[in-house]
């Protein structure tokens, strides 16, 4: 018997993974390749990639991530995710010709999926069954419902076929496509499961091709909905699978064991799938290349000709080119402005229903005999504020676990040790050697303009190796960060810290075998960035929280509170590049040169960060927002001399490197009046 | 990075997802070289083995195969024993003749087998998707032990084989047991993916060119 598929639909809006809502709002989530990589580890039956981009180049360039995928055609990605993945691509969105379906198929492709042109263009479905077998081409269908009743649109969504679900179905068997995907419209990105109606018409059908049903689908009784229904073939969903670790392989897992018998067991520990990016020597020469005095730099690109035009939010201060993936509405306003606002009108019943969602995520562990959970802690505010709610309100007995990365400020290095005082907390403080962090400095700022790769991935990466060295199953961290950032999920998707995250965003798409052979940099050296296992942290049943998502969270209002109660002290002297004193006290770059390289890289610093957040927060207006950051953002801070004698550096070199990282979106370059920003 | 050493010829017949197979080659190491038609050809000692790769229909696919010459490459690849593995309409084309064809257009022939429709009556045609696949008799390489396992099928059309001993795995498509793959001399024809079937499927070809 063929068994039922599980399948995972990748959408990609010009370059960049995206969730979605009613087709109609989307969330970058970030690059697709890690994805697929990482559902291709997985196991997974089959993946679908979805290209529902408004323009043919899509353009994603990021001089300092390792997956660059820079500026060029769909087809391009599809070349580079199918390297990276040993399962069934099947690839839509936009076919109109032969032609392209040809190139897809060169590309990697081994299904396409075609939906406007079922309606535009029966031809070409009849012509491509011919060529290539009606088992290569599915056709795809998506319903809406409205006060005028149920029919099928195409266009993503934009255009009314007339058609009625059946009819739509016995149109496209009849072209020949060899098999259908449906997709509910309302139901996308509603976590409400799948779309009824879709269910009842096709198991009153007579349908002899294969059938996948699609959006809305989060949970096990969803998913286990779709596959008991008649003509169901596979299920598919999107979002879901970027929420949690291991989320592919645990809904596979959490099926299996409530009963399903007609899909494939999942598996983590593939002997030859690696899920670490690999390397090869070229890649790092090539990278390492900019540290050369007389490297060629082309500043050709920044003529100012082919500058993109740049997106600012209505409402705060970020642009379309920012550090973290950043998506608008149709009226103008970033969708971290939009989820801010949901976040801002929750109620306090709803608070009151979230805590009944931590509570039952709590008591589902066996927590241990040691310790309740880790709390991961750098000594911030925010540290203090999670170890109060934990200790205090929940009554639980937290680990304090420390990434250590020799750049602690007086002050915060005084916060750090005062927890265990404060809280009557054990806290564990990982201090890797300082030669290899020196070294980790210096590699990572050539190879990706930052010098911090090695505390944001440290951070990520101590709680969880703690947590399975000794069992402890949860550890909770403070806020999502791009969640908060960018609006990078809903409110009901409750997305938990994860190798993807820590590798892709934290990390840039660099983990820790990158810089193994670098500057004698050995593989026993990185054992403090090594990820646990897939399956160890499968066999403890790991979860990671972010604290965030479930009660109200206003730093300003934590940093009252912990100062009074917990003796948390606030910086006394002003930092140079943003007016807030509380923040980012662990590391004393954070805030002064890894955020100028910010500056350089995007043109913008931490002070936007800070000005949106309290544009949003409403205690800032717009214009006193723009006033401070044309004050702050480009001033070069007096931490770098530290750091140049720290690491050994020219600031010559350091300023020569930078400029690789510029991107072209945003700088211009004349020789007579140097570089300038084009917003 | 391991050094490539041992060489696979992909025949390239013009449709087909050879994208897909350079991947999966190129991930455990073989050098994947395709050829496209005779005049570009030559035998050679590391030529470890072939793989005749395959999407699309029959016709298309003999028609492109005649055209470009490449039942010769076959044809001298064949007799030197080199392994040749036929993957899904690879396999087919190595067969008889086929029911797909509307043209009566004939296979390569190696395999005494024609190619039918798959019975829609009980299970969805095209058969999409992963099915348990099990060894049905006794495998003449020793290498393929793993044909018992979870693997990737894309088809409308089965391999019927005329003596059932050169079956040698199968699957279960709604009641009825369709072939899997079939083996002859140093040929393998398999339905299913292994390019694209994950460790299983991976293994599999790695095994049999005989690279583990």
């Amino acid at each position: 018997m063929t068994l039922k598929r599980l399948i995972p639909i990748i959408l990609v809006k010009e370059g960049l993974l995206v969730r979605s809502q009613l087709f109609k709002y989307f969330q970058a989530i970030g690059d697709p390749i890690p994805t697929i990589k990482r559902l291709s580890d997985w196991n997974a039956d089959e993946i679908i990639l979805n290209n529902i981009s408004d323009t043919d180049i899509m353009d994603s360039r990021r001089e300092d991530k390792y997956h660059n995928i820079g500026k060029g055609s769909f087809i391009e990605l599809v070349e580079k995710a199918a390297k990276f993945c040993h399962c069934p691509l099947t690839i839509g969105g936009g076919i109109r010709s032969s032609s392209q379906i040809d190139e897809l198929f060169q590309a990697g492709a081994d299904k396409v999926v075609i939906n406007s042109s079922l309606f535009d263009n029966p031809d070409l479905i009849r012509k491509s069954s011919l060529r290539y077998g009606k088992q290569a081409i599915t056709g795809s269908i998506d319903i809406r419902h409205d006060s005028t009743g149920s029919s099928v649109w195409k266009a993503k969504g934009k255009i009314n076929t007339g058609f009625t679900l059946d009819r739509a179905i016995e149109y496209a068997t009849e072209l020949g496509v060899g098999e259908l995907i449906i997709s509910s419209i309302n139901n996308d990105g509603s976590t409400l499961g799948y779309d009824k109606h879709i269910i009842e018409v096709i198991e009153k059908m007579v349908i002899n091709i294969p059938i996948i049903i699609n959006s809305g689908a989060t949970t096990n009784s969803h998913f286990m909905h779709g596959l008991n229904s008649k003509n169901v073939s596979a299920v598919a969903a999107s979002n879901v699978f970027y929420f949690t670790e291991l989320s592919y392989f645990n809904i596979k897992k959490e099926l299996v064991e409530s009963g399903c018998k007609n899909v494939r067991y999942p598996s983590i520990d593939s002997p030859f799938i690696k899920r670490e990016p690999e390397y090869s020597q070229t890649e790092k020469n090539l990278l390492m290349e900019k540290a050369r005095e007389n490297s060629t730099f082309h500043k050709d690109k920044y003529d100012g000709s082919k500058l993109t035009k740049i997106r600012q939010c209505t409402s705060c201060l970020y642009t379309s080119i920012s550090a973290a993936p950043m998506q608008f509405a149709e009226d103008g306003e970033c969708m971290g402005c939009k989820i801010s606002k949901v976040k801002l009108s929750q109620t306090n019943k709803r608070y009151d229903q979230l805590k009944e969602y931590l509570s039952k995520i709590i008591n589902s562990k066996n927590l241990s005999k040691s310790y309740d959970c880790i709390v991961s802690v750098s000594g911030g505010k925010d540290s203090y504020y999670q170890t109060h709610y934990i200790k205090e309100v929940m009554g639980l007995n937290p680990l304090l676990v420390t990434y250590n990365g020799n750049n602690y400020t007086d002050i915060g290095w005084k916060n750090l040790w005062n927890m265990r005082n404060a809280f009557d907390c054990d806290h564990l403080v990982i201090s890797p050697s300082v030669k290899t962090l020196k070294k980790l400095n210096k590699i990572a700022f050539i190879v990706m303009g930052d010098m911090n790769w090695h505390s944001h991935v440290g951070i990520y990466t101590t709680a969880p190796r703690i947590a399975v060295q000794q069992k402890i199953p949860l550890i909770f961290w403070g806020e999502h960060g791009y969640a908060d950032l960018c609006g990078q999920f809903s409110m009901s998707d409750f997305p938990e810290m994860n190798y993807r995250e820590r590798t892709e965003h934290d990390g840039r798409g660099f983990d820790w075998n990158f810089f193994v052979g670098i500057d004698g940099i050995t593989d026993k050296d990185m054992t403090p960035w090594k990820y646990p296992s897939d399956k160890d942290i499968s066999n403890i049943g790991l979860r990671q929280i972010f604290l965030g998502h479930y009660i109200p969270w206003e730093s300003n209002t934590h940093l009252e509170l912990v100062v009074e109660k917990y003796g948390f002290e606030v910086s006394d002297t002003p930092f140079e590049r943003t007016y807030r004193k509380g923040s980012n006290l662990d590391d004393m770059h954070e805030n002064g040169i890894h955020d100028y390289l910010k500056f350089i890289k995007f043109g913008y610093g931490r002070c936007t960060d800070h000005a949106s957040k309290d544009i949003r927060a409403g205690i800032l207006s717009r214009t006193e927002g723009i006033k401070l950051v044309e004050k702050m953002d480009h001033i070069k801070p007096k931490d770098l001399a530290r750091w140049l004698n720290y690491v050994g550096m020219s600031e010559r070199d350091f300023d020569r490197i930078a400029d690789h990282f510029r991107d072209p979106r945003v700088w211009s370059w004349k020789e007579d009046t140097g570089w300038s920003k084009s917003y | 990075m391991k050094k490539r050493t041992s060489k696979i010829l992909i025949i390239d017949h013009g449709v087909g997802n050879i994208g897909s197979l350079v991947n999966a080659l190129n991930f455990l190491n073989f050098d994947a070289m395709p050829v496209d038609h005779e005049d570009n050809f030559k035998q050679s000692q590391n030529q470890c083995g072939f793989i005749l790769p395959g999407v699309g229909t029959f016709d298309e696919g003999m028609k492109n195969i005649r055209g470009k010459k490449l039942d010769r490459v076959i044809e001298k690849l064949v007799k030197s024993d080199v392994p040749g593995l036929g993957i899904c309409l690879g396999m087919q084309l190595l067969c008889k003749q086929s029911e797909e064809s509307s043209k009566n257009e004939t296979g390569l022939g190696y395999f005494d087998a024609s190619v039918k429709f798959l019975d829609n009556s009980k299970a969805p045609v095209p058969s999409i998707g992963w099915n348990s696949t099990y060894q049905s008799c006794a495998v003449g390489n020793k290498n393929l032990e793993l044909l018992n396992g979870d693997f990737y099928y894309l088809h409308s059309y089965y391999v019927k084989c005329w003596d059932i001993n050169n079956r040698v795995a199968c699957y279960k498509h709604g009641d009825s047991e369709v072939t899997a793959a079939i083996e002859k001399n140093s040929l393998l024809g398999v339905q299913f993916h292994p390019e694209k079937s994950q460790y299983q499927g991976l293994s599999l070809i790695k095994n049999f060119f005989g690279g583990m």
